[in-house]
């Protein structure tokens, strides 16, 4: 009979790598009533430890890994873990989450976090158990590929997350892989890199997950997969074409990024929608454990067996490149895999390199449209080889050296996903305002905006609101941990939002939003997580606690963000998103982004300048120390 | 005693008053050009400035060939060589640069452009230089011109490229152009120009003409400075303030750049925080450290900033530091409207960082820990800060 | 320093100045395009074997195309002609122009035809023939007075017609002015006084006369300081280079002030001194510059005194109260033109009664002066002094310059 943990364990495995040693520390009761687990976790984990104005790829970074409550309890789609550090390719916070194995296995291991500190002197990789850690020799996989390193390192224990070359060579975007699943963005590989870590192991499978209050949460999580098996995207177009279903809505709303975002569409662009690909490759599902969406998809490409590229590195390694061969995007994508590599950053690193060569600013043969050279660049980028050193740092740093910031198309050092907000201005606001940077998760407005139309895509009434609401959910929905894509189920499929006309919710939206924020029904995650929890100790949170434990993640991330020198100078887009209008596009839209950050400055209680005011801290009870 | 062993040029036609803009055409006849193209700043446009320079043309036999007002703050490619396209297309003939440094080198890098009748700037990013025959390039200042515009460097995509060519070859200084857009900008075009001119002057290159252009900007700046920052749009203090930052530009165009402003591009590099808002507040203490390291000031500095009276009333021996008390007083007027460097604030990784690259920057003559000494001294209470009770501002 | 309502101002000619000065000129004259140039120069500069020091120098690093060295003392357009046929001849693509004022000017006058084209420097006249970039002239001055390397005129003689034509264009701003010790290392002291005087001239009358701008004010103090300080170890050593170097950068500081600012009272007598009894331009300066400076001085107290602060130092300056400094200038020129006086022998006159022909007879008589008077009023630079100067002006003020003795300042007559 295994050990049990009702609810949580909220013990935390703190590991020294220079000392080789661990120690465990615990979670505050009230910081999991304030920061409910996974990202809200994370932060406040690094708030308490990090020191503002280290170097990321100094031994002073912190790297934390968290999971949420739901981990383990068999929630539909709560197989996800978090990782919170300080970004080298962006300088501020950074936090991913990610659907792999390793989640699972650290928190049956008998972890709620684990939390990384110093720089190994050589090569080592960490193994976890319910005991804490041991730490081993990793000169014989240093220099190997994510794949080879993982198989290695699961020889002890049940879930792992390694990287590859490219974070043992530091690319600036670098990241982990935990089974097939990637914590893709802002180089948290690349910290782990920095500290000589290739991966972490955990044993997994020695505790079970209780959650507190049986009978409660079986009622929620039936109501829930019932949402999500009812809904037409999360039971419809994405269980069958994963988030390449993005690719014809984008290319129709004008929003798909073309040749570094100079176009909103492109005739080609059915080659690489999801449907072409599901028929084409006759894909199965490969997905996060445990899903119900199943949004990952596996197929056979050039007779492998190969995971499908999902929406973002279709676009930026494709679309945006000017290629629309899926099966080149997926060679791509697969080296990007092995070597450990964001594919949306390193797509739009050569995005910006094929246009700074086009413009004579650097000499390359990458040119838009043609798919030579660029396999060849993804790997010279893992191997810091030649001109592939200079692209290793990112678009924004190459292009401080090389010229052609007007056209890096980054947002806080962090390059920008597929979606062009000359189409949704509201996601234009949610890239600038995002806090690890160019970043469509962190509100994902094109939802609203051009997936559903709900939202006017080029209205700019109430996108502040709007956004503010979405970032805060989202937040909160990272802090339970559940994925991100269940909320197309939560808010769509009560039915109050079910049975009204989605003209009327958009001009609701468009005019009341406030009242249509408010209507949203998303008691379905509170619940989720109080029956979890249970009224051990804390008082029940509904869906005002809810989305306000969202903000206090948020704002905790900006304040963080704020040490580390950010403000309204950085909020910013792309000049080319704000001066250039697209020929696809007869008015020549840009986004109106001025008017609208003053708005959400005043709605999220920061001062002119984009620093959170003393009361609105003091208001979410930010930094005071919890016990 | 000064060696007179230097370099020195200063190639702009300086127009300086009221009606310096109906001369324009006129300087393009001279330059056998009558069809300008215009490359201006969307700022200058917004403000009408682009109106009233083609006012200024309804007398003369010029007409204007376009106006390309697409430059925001980032001189890139890009602009160039849309610009160069409309100047071809138009079939113009001369450039003139209406707005701020941005303007500027789009104008340059579009003259590179079509009088080498190429498509690119690689080239020249790779040492080759311009040819001597250049289309004419008129540049009317407006506000905010940043540093070194009026000067000989080309700054476009992050580069910088320098030749004699690159000098405007009329600067105009128009009341109806020239006057800031708001206090802060005010400030930071004198603390911009009081920068060029105090470096120029410490400059190890003591060449007499440079001193001279320098002096000229600093006697401007402090004849008119503290009347200037009351009133920021009063053409009687604003206009000498304008030319000053003209002069200072051309005279730092032949000295090496000075530590504080290579080291607030660097970190402005780093940050995104405005070079001036560095350069207002590490200025006091580069100089600080200068005289820590009991290098003499010269005393040209006092003689410029407070004039003859006051520097034949003070001692050969105290010339250096009376002077540099004269230029910090001038920079903590002008830094009132500037916030704070939270030099503590930035992250010392960065810190380091952008001392290295400034002291690798070329042509510099200070070594990273000189750079690092200056923030380190600037993060102290400075002496002179304690003056009043120790508040600053 | 009341800003003027409006200035101009350019002075776009590179220079470099110092001891090793020359052996950048292949550089900076291959930085501009040129292969093959063409050098300029008088008998008597050659004579003195400077073309060899300056071939020397620029060794190796260009071809020499031609060494044009027939300019004489009062060269006029048919000189231009020739030099122009020459440079032709040989390909050359630029211009080394090595000498004093004529010497320049003629250069100046060739580069025109030279680079427009055409068999005679006739058919380049009138305004605006030059609309654009000349071909690449470098200007190597002997004497340390004219500042015509920082000039944009060129007087060329029409010798048929009597008459001088004028040529002005920012074209004609040389490329290059090279500002090195060894080019006036022959020349005499008496010509050493004499020049820099022409530059002390220069340089005062650019900070009193209508045009003074910012720029011009700042080049000319510090021209003024260069020359107090520099002139009298130079004429004394003329071993002293960096005194000599100091004085050639003061006379290119003051030419380009002067050519921004124009020049009055001393210029406009002193060109017609200079045409009407030809005595030399430099001499006519030393004894003139004092009288300019107090015909002026109601008029521009401020700027004379002024002048006070680079003549005489800081501490003077200081000692001096502010009523008596236009005064206190006007005697430190004449102290340093006695000085001069003793130094060089004689040779550096102090009134224009003491100048001699070579003969010994005086060079200009008094009974000259009536018409000097008279012809001043065709001369520009009566223009842009600061109160007006009629004949009778000129001559009362030429009087006590004959006679070396202070304005009589009563006899001013100040206008509104
Ligand atoms: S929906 Fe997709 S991303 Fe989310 S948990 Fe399921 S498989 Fe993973
Ligand atoms: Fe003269």
């Amino acid at each position: 009979m295994k050990k049990e943990i009702i609810g949580t364990s909220n013990k935390v495995l703190e590991v020294d790598l220079a000392a080789r040693r661990f120690w465990v520390s615990e979670i505050p009761v009230g910081d999991r009533e304030l920061y409910l687990g996974g990202k809200g976790m994370g932060l406040k984990l690094l708030f308490d430890r990090l020191k503002p104005g280290i170097d990321p790829l100094g031994k002073d970074n912190i790297l934390v890994l968290t999971m949420g409550v739901l981990m383990g309890t068999g929630a539909p789609c709560s197989g996800r873990f978090e990782a919170v550090t300080k970004s080298p390719l962006t300088g501020i916070m950074v936090t991913g989450s990610c659907g792999g194995p390793f989640g699972m296995a650290l928190k049956t291991s008998g972890w709620d976090a684990m939390v990384i500190h110093g720089k190994a002197d050589e090569p080592v990789f960490v193994c976890v158990d319910s005991g804490g850690a041991t730490f081993a020799d990793a000169a014989g996989i240093w220099g190997t590929g994510t794949a080879a390193a993982q198989d290695t390192l699961l020889a002890h224990g049940s879930g792992a997350m390694v990287i590859g070359q490219a974070g043992e060579n530091l690319v600036r975007y670098a990241n982990i892989r935990s089974g097939s699943r990637f914590l893709g963005r802002g180089g948290i590989g690349t910290v782990m890199g920095s500290k000589n870590l290739k991966g972490i192991v955990a044993k997994g499978r020695e505790y079970k997950i209780r959650p507190a209050d049986k009978k409660r949460f079986d009622r929620a999580n039936k109501r829930f997969l019932a949402h999500i098996n009812n809904n037409p995207v999360t039971a419809g177009s994405w269980r069958s074409y994963g988030t390449n279903a993005n690719i014809r809505i984008s290319n129709a709303a004008g929003i798909l990024p073309v040749r570094n975002f100079t176009a909103g569409s492109h005739g080609q662009a059915v080659k690489i929608s999801g449907e072409t690909m599901a028929e084409k490759f006759d894909t199965r599902h490969d997905v996060c454990k445990p899903c119900a969406i199943l949004c990952g998809h596996r197929g056979t490409i050039r007779g492998e067996k190969r995971h499908i590229p999902e929406y973002e590195t279709v676009t930026l390694l494709g679309s945006n490149l000017g290629i629309f061969d899926p099966e080149i995007i997926s060679d791509f994508n697969e080296l990007c895999a092995e070597y450990g590599m964001d594919t949306i950053s390193t797509g739009g690193t050569i995005a910006w390199a094929m246009e700074a060569a086009e413009k004579g600013l650097i000499e390359s043969d990458l040119r838009f449209g043609s798919d030579e050279g660029i396999a060849e660049t993804i790997t010279d980028i893992a191997f810091r080889r030649g001109q592939g050193a200079m692209l290793a740092d990112g678009s924004r740093m190459a292009s401080k050296t090389y010229g052609g910031e007007d056209f890096a198309m980054h947002v806080k050092g962090m390059e920008l996903p597929g979606y062009d907000p000359r189409g949704a201005f509201g996601q234009g606001l949610s890239y600038a305002t995002a806090n690890r940077g160019g970043c469509h998760l962190s509100a994902y407005m094109v939802g609203v905006e051009a997936m559903f139309g709900m939202a006017d895509p080029h209205a700019l009434r109430w996108k502040p609101y709007m956004v503010k609401f979405m970032e805060d959910i989202f937040s909160a929905v990272n802090s339970l941990h559940i994925c991100l894509f269940t909320a197309f189920a939560v808010f769509l499929e009560p039915p109050l939002i079910r049975f009204t006309p989605t003209f009327i919710i958009r001009h609701l939206n468009q005019n009341f939003s406030l009242l249509a924020l408010n209507l949203m029904d998303a008691s379905l995650w509170p619940e989720l997580w109080h029956a979890v929890v249970g009224k051990r100790y804390i008082p029940y949170l509904g869906m005002r606690g809810f989305y306000k434990a969202g903000e206090r993640a948020h704002v905790l991330e900006r304040y963080m963000n704020i040490r580390e020198g950010i403000a309204k100078k950085d909020d910013t887009l792309p000049r080319r998103l704000l001066d250039e209008g697209r020929t696809c596009d007869h008015e020549a839209k840009t986004v109106p982004l001025d008017s609208m950050l003053k708005t959400y400055y005043r709605l999220r209680g920061y001062d002119e300048n984009g620093i959170p005011r003393e009361k609105t801290l003091e208001k979410l009870g930010i930094g005071k120390q919890t016990k | 005693m000064q060696t007179l062993e230097y370099e020195f040029i200063a190639h702009p036609r300086i127009l300086y008053g009221d009606c310096s803009l109906e001369e324009i055409p006129a300087e393009l006849a001279e330059n056998d050009a009558c069809k300008p193209l215009v490359i201006a700043s969307r700022e200058a446009v917004r403000r009408k400035l682009g109106k009233t320079l083609i006012r200024a043309f309804y007398d003369s036999g010029c007409i204007i060939g376009g106006i390309y007002d697409e430059v925001r703050d980032y001189a890139g490619i890009s602009l160039a060589l849309n610009a160069a396209q409309l100047f071809r297309k138009r079939g113009c003939d001369a450039f003139i640069a209406l707005g701020d440094r941005a303007a500027a080198d789009i104008a340059r890098a579009a003259n590179i452009l079509v009088s080498h009748k190429t498509d690119t700037l690689l080239p020249f990013f790779n040492g080759e230089t311009p040819s001597r025959r250049l289309m004419p390039f008129i540049f009317v200042p407006t506000c905010c011109t940043g540093a070194s515009a009026a000067g000989r460097t080309l700054f476009i995509d992050n580069r910088r490229l320098h030749s004699d060519y690159y000098f405007p070859d009329v600067v105009v200084t128009d009341r109806r152009m020239s006057l800031p857009c708001s206090a802060r900008c005010a400030a930071e075009s004198a603390i911009l120009a009081m920068d060029n001119a105090l470096w120029s002057i410490i400059d190890d290159n003591q060449s007499p003409m440079k001193n001279a252009f320098a002096h000229a900007a600093l006697k401007l700046i402090g004849d008119n400075l503290s009347g200037f920052l009351k009133r920021p749009r009063d053409g009687k203090r604003a206009l000498p303030i304008a030319n000053a930052g003209v002069l200072a530009s051309i005279a730092a165009a032949n000295a090496r750049p000075g530590i504080v402003r290579v080291l607030g591009e660097e970190l402005e590099k780093e940050t995104s925080i405005p070079a001036a808002v560095f350069i207002a507040n590490l200025t006091p203490a580069a100089l600080f450290c200068i005289q820590k390291n009991e290098s003499p000031l010269p005393g040209d500095l006092l003689l410029a900033a407070a004039g003859m009276d006051a520097y034949a009333a003070v001692p050969t021996e105290q010339l250096g530091r009376r002077g540099a008390e004269a230029i910090i007083e001038m920079f903590e007027s002008a830094a009132n409207e500037i916030p704070e460097a939270a030099i503590s604030r930035i992250p010392a990784h960065l810190l380091a960082e952008a001392c290295n690259n400034a002291a690798s920057r070329e042509m510099v003559n200070f070594g990273a820990d000189d750079a690092m000494a200056v923030l380190e001294m600037a993060r102290q209470e400075m002496p002179w800060q304690t003056h009043d009770n120790g508040e600053r501002k | 320093m009341t800003m003027p309502a409006y200035y101009d101002f350019c002075s776009r000619v590179k220079t470099i100045s110092g001891e090793n000065a020359m052996e950048k000129i292949p550089g900076l004259l291959k930085g501009l395009g040129v292969r093959r140039p063409m050098i300029v120069t008088d008998r008597g500069v050659e004579a003195a074997g400077l073309i060899d020091t300056v071939t020397e120098a620029i060794d190796g690093g260009l071809d020499i195309g031609a060494i044009y060295a027939d300019i004489p003392v009062d060269s006029d357009y048919r000189v231009v002609d020739d030099g122009a046929a020459v440079y032709q001849n040989n390909r050359c693509d630029a211009i080394i122009a090595v000498g004093g004022g004529s010497v320049i000017d003629t250069a100046k006058g060739i580069n025109i035809l030279a680079s427009l084209g055409g068999k005679s420097l006739l058919g380049c006249q009138g305004a605006g023939t030059i609309r654009r970039k000349l071909n690449p002239l470098a200007v190597l001055p002997t004497t340390s007075g004219t500042g015509s390397e920082m000039t944009l005129v060129a007087v060329i003689a029409d010798t048929e017609r009597q008459e001088k034509m004028l040529f002005v264009s920012h074209f004609l701003l040389p490329d290059l002015a090279v500002l090195d010790p060894r080019l006036t290392r022959t020349l005499p002291d008496f010509l050493t006084s004499q020049t820099a005087m022409d530059a002390l001239a220069h340089a005062c009358e650019s900070y009193y006369c209508m045009e003074k701008n910012p720029v011009s004010d700042a080049l000319a103090l510090r021209a003024i300081s260069l020359i107090s300080e520099h002139l009298l170890p130079a004429v004394r050593n003329p071993a002293e280079t960096s005194a000599r170097l100091a004085l050639a950068n003061a006379s290119a500081m003051a030419g380009a002030a002067f050519s921004n600012s124009m020049v009055g009272l001393v210029h406009n007598l002193g060109h017609v001194v200079g045409a009407v009894c030809h005595v030399p331009h430099g001499t006519c300066m030393s004894i003139l510059l004092p009288y300019g400076l107090e015909y002026n001085t109601h008029r521009r107290e401020k700027a004379i005194g002024e002048i006070l602060f680079s003549l005489a130092g800081p501490e003077i300056y200081a000692k001096t109260p502010e009523k008596a400094r236009p005064d206190k200038a006007v005697e430190q020129i004449r102290m340093l033109n006695e000085d001069l006086h003793n130094i060089t022998g004689g040779k550096h006159p102090r009134f224009l009664g003491e100048i001699r022909n070579k003969d010994g007879t005086p060079a200009v008589p008094r009974s000259a002066l009536p018409e000097i008077a008279r012809k001043t009023m065709a001369d520009g630079a009566r223009l842009p002094n600061p109160e007006e100067i009629l004949p009778e002006d000129a001559l009362m003020v030429l009087e006590h310059a004959w006679a070396g003795i202070h304005l009589d300042r009563s006899r001013i007559r100040k206008g509104a």
